[in-house]
């Protein structure tokens, strides 16, 4: 294993996309900190599930603890939001704020906003139709609930909280689309579209969700464990980051897998990422694949097994302590490899590779060089 | 009819509030949903479906403007529904 010496952060070109800032709101509770500690703590977080949500394919769920959304965000427009809307709200406030509720990251007309999803608020729109079908007449709905019904309401209601005006996007891509965001972002700002972006991906637990992937499970596997969450990234070039970087993007690759062979697509999309990065495979200190429970992340598994050390496989804990988590799956693998290398002093410097696989087929690989929580 | 227009005016009190976000002592019967209490276009048509579905009636989207306060409203929905 050769010891990759550390990079000063003057070495990275300045239009290098860096991270600067992550907040995650999780199965391991609200903040950074709750995530950090799970994360390094390796600590399961499946509980029953609150028989407020009825009937379930699943008695157990990784919901996120204490989410009260009229607590978390008062009682004034949050009576009929989703809870997907809810999740990145909070998690961009802990990203975009300081304790005091005041801003503590600078923004400009050109801060981006991308978030992944899988299908939105599942749950809200199934609710709507319900009613549709079910109600008196085909028109009588809760109106209130069509704007948190669209897919892109996340984002804006993202951007209109803290008066970001650059690009605003939603990039819909299952378990891929943490990374999906990411390159988004990662694009957008090297095309001088956006000075900075906040980028992440969210997917919220709910009744229509677990009997949607219940349904949707391979015959034969078991109804998945189901997680819920947001992680957001504040990701600016390195040349005016405002803030020291935790990591360098250096590469983030897409595939599709048209052959049926998620094992052989994943390997082309690692070993194509880590190429762009100019990293080996040897050189890889962690590899975070995305646990999926399904034949894909059994592939993706195995993919990276033959690929990096297996020191690098060990390193991160698990994905599967939280569930899965779906589109939010890609954002909470890069924040562990943050919160289990802020505390491991040799991680400096070296790589992280992140992958993802989604059973549609979508693939998705980044390599980041993780560079420390100096100050 | 007599009898049951305080329950309704309470239920739709209830409704309002729900519907344009604000708390239920703050709304008095003439109070503005949109110059006195931050209301706009949209929640005011959440109202509109929100009455529809209550009372099982329709009402037309001309009647919108009229619903500018408790008051109005109430009429509004008492005309749709024959009260």
């Amino acid at each position: 294993m050769s010891n990759a010496t550390a990079v000063p952060r003057a070495a990275l070109p300045p239009d290098t996309p860096v991270i600067t800032g992550w907040s995650a709101v999780s199965p391991y509770g609200i903040g950074r900190e709750a995530f950090t500690a799970g994360v390094r703590a390796g600590a399961k977080t499946a509980v029953m599930a609150d028989a407020a949500y009825g009937t379930l394919p699943s008695p157990e769920v990784c919901t996120v603890p204490g989410f009260d959304v009229q607590e978390l965000l008062g009682k004034r427009g949050t009576a009929k939001m989703d809870r997907l809307t809810a999740l990145t709200l909070v998690a961009s406030d802990g990203l975009l704020r300081d304790a005091d509720g005041e801003p503590a990251v600078t923004t400009d007309d050109l801060t981006g906003v991308v978030l992944g999803i899988t299908m939105g608020s599942l749950e809200n729109v199934t609710d709507f139709l319900r009613q549709s079908y079910t109600n008196e007449r085909p028109f009588y709905v809760d109106a209130g609930r069509i704007p948190f019904g669209s897919l892109n309401h996340a984002a804006g209601a993202t951007a209109i909280r803290h008066g970001l005006k650059g690009p605003n996007t939603t990039v819909a891509g299952g378990r891929a689309a943490g990374l999906l965001a990411l390159n988004y972002a990662r694009r957008l700002l090297g095309q001088g579209r956006a000075t900075r972006y906040v980028a992440g991906s969210a997917e919220e637990f709910s009744a229509a969700h677990a009997w949607y992937e219940a349904t949707a499970a391979q015959p034969g596997d078991p109804a998945p464990l189901l997680g819920e969450g947001c992680g957001l990234f504040l990701l600016e070039p390195a040349g005016t980051a405002g803030r020291p970087p935790l990591a360098a993007v250096l590469s983030i690759e897409t595939r599709v897998d048209i052959d049926d062979d998620p094992c052989a697509t994943a390997d082309a999309c690692a070993r194509r990422a880590l190429e762009r990065a100019g990293v080996t495979a040897d050189d890889v200190w962690a590899a975070v694949p995305s646990a999926a429970p399904s034949d894909a992340g059994r592939a993706e598994y195995e993919a990276l097994a033959a690929l990096v050390p297996a020191e690098a496989l060990r390193r991160v804990p698990s994905m599967e302590l939280l569930g899965d988590t779906s589109a939010a799956a890609a954002s909470f693998q890069i924040a562990a490899v943050l919160s289990v290398a802020a505390a491991d002093p040799d991680s400096r410097g070296r790589a992280a590779l992140v992958t993802a696989v989604d059973r549609d087929g979508a693939v998705a690989a980044a390599v980041l060089r993780l560079l420390g929580e100096d100050a | 009819m007599t009898t049951a227009a305080p329950e309704r005016l309470t239920r739709i009190r209830e409704i309002i509030a729900e519907n344009i976000d604000v708390d239920l002592e703050r709304l008095s019967d003439t109070a503005l949903f949109i110059d006195e209490l931050g209301a706009d276009s949209l929640k005011l048509i959440d109202v509109l479906s929100a009455l529809e579905m209550e009372y099982s009636i329709v009402i037309d989207m001309n009647e919108l403007p009229k619903m500018v306060n408790v008051e109005a409203t109430y009429e509004v929905a008492a005309t749709a529904a024959g009260w």
